[in-house]
């Protein structure tokens, strides 16, 4: 069985773990440690529930949570008996931490890429010499 | 904590947010701006013309505000410029994909630099001295510079600043006002509802050189020039902004570098 975790960047129904899975249970934590160490103004959390509750409205099984993050996943996964954790990647650092306990719970993650405008993969450190390499495919789609 | 999914109104949301968050977020339970969502963002998409985007430096330019849909997901970058590109013809239409690139190359350089984004990625080019935390003039809108004021009042109330406004706010606070970046990333944090560690602590390190071969900075005529001079006409404040370029590189940097001409 499988469940699809939704993060902060993947808040939509549209999400491509989402749509692989649309009748899997599906999960969005507020990861209460990094609230409780970073000022956070209160109108991004409200905006943030509301994309949640919209992604979450269709699911047959869903849940969104205060707590740490991972905890709340690994006990929402075994609730409904899930294995696996559906998520989409994101290059952001601060989901690391997460994903490191979940697979020392002996979950199973399956992964679903980033999304970029374009398939460059080198170094990058100017955006000009940047939008060189990419306006062609840029711009052509 | 589990939360419930059913409400009747969306102030019903913003009540039983402010109960279930209590003592983890700041200021008062509000409800944002814009609406967070799906569909929202849709209409958000739909409704922006690319037609005039080349006077996007502007303040008053018609920007998409899309930017808190795709920072949460609810709109993906491919699914923009594929719009951009069915809807919208010739130099607005490629400004606007060429502006979307800027987030792609950010989330490129943390999956390049993971943490490190979050520190000094190059020596600043101009001897610094800047220092932490964030004065309170600033961070309550009392710098008695209606402009500065303005765009924090701004930024608190509705989680969002024009491109040009967050320059300008950027290069007060680091080079006017000696101030950390870091600290700047925070506010910015604290507040934008499209904030995020890549395009936020890049587009500063990127303001204050440590990201780019000059430090970005503004004069009067600039900010008055872009911003239809909106706080510049009858402003009685000492202006910090009003002197020439090169005078500004000498002021701040402490010598003639040669970045203004
Ligand atoms: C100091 C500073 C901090 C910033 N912090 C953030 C941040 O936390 N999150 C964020 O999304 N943007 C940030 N930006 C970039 C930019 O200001 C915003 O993306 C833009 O103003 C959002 O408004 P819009 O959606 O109307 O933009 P539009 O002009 O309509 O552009 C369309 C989209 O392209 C992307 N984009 C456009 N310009 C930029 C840019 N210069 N850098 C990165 N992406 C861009 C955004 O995703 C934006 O939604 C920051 C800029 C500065 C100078």
């Amino acid at each position: 069985m499988k469940l699809v975790w939704l993060h902060g960047w993947s808040l939509s129904n549209t999400d491509p773990a989402m749509v692989a899975h649309p009748d899997a249970p599906a999960i969005f934590v507020f990861d209460k440690p990094f609230l409780e160490q970073t000022r956070m103004a209160f109108p991004r959390l409200q905006f943030m529930f509301e994309a949640a509750l919209e992604a979450l409205a269709e699911r047959h099984h869903s849940r969104i949570c205060l707590g740490i993050q991972a905890e709340e996943i690994i006990a929402f996964a075994k609730l409904h008996h899930c294995t696996t954790i559906c998520y989409s990647l994101i290059p952001s650092p601060e989901l690391r931490r997460t994903l490191d306990a979940l697979e020392q719970a002996g979950l199973k993650l399956e992964v679903y890429p980033v999304e970029y405008l374009t398939s460059y993969t080198g170094q990058v450190k100017r955006f000009s010499a940047f939008w060189r390499e990419v306006e062609h495919e840029v711009l052509r789609g | 904590m589990e939360f419930k999914q059913q409400f009747s109104s969306r102030e019903e949301i913003t009540t039983y947010l402010g109960q279930m968050f209590k003592g983890l977020y700041t200021g008062e339970p509000r409800a944002p701006a814009l609406h967070g969502g799906r569909s929202a963002s849709l209409a958000q998409l739909e409704a922006f013309k690319a037609k005039n985007y080349g006077r996007r430096n502007h303040t008053n330019a018609p920007v998409s505000r899309l930017s808190a849909y795709l920072r949460h997901g609810q709109l993906s970058m491919l699914e923009v410029a594929e719009y951009i590109r069915s809807h919208s013809q010739g130099r607005e239409r490629d400004e606007f994909l060429k502006q979307l690139t800027w987030r792609d190359f950010f989330y490129l350089v943390l999956e390049q630099k993971g943490l490190k984004v979050l520190e000094n990625l190059e020596e600043p080019k101009y001897p610094m001295r800047w220092v932490q935390p964030m004065p309170d003039d600033i961070l309550e809108a009392r710098t008695n510079l209606p402009c500065v004021d303005a765009w924090v009042s701004k930024l608190v109330d509705t989680g969002y600043l024009h491109n040009h406004e967050r320059l300008w706010f950027a290069a007060y606070t680091v080079h006017f006002r000696q101030i950390h970046w870091q600290a700047g990333f925070a506010f910015f944090r604290e507040h934008l509802l499209d904030g995020d560690i890549a395009s936020n602590a890049l587009s500063w390190q990127w303001v204050a050189s440590t990201f780019s071969h000059k430090p970005y900075f503004m004069n009067k005529d600039n900010i008055s020039k872009f911003s239809s001079n909106q706080w510049c006409a009858g402003c009685r404040a000492k202006c910090p902004f009003d002197k020439t370029y090169q005078t500004l590189e000498r002021e701040l940097f402490g010598a003639d570098y040669g970045w203004s001409s």
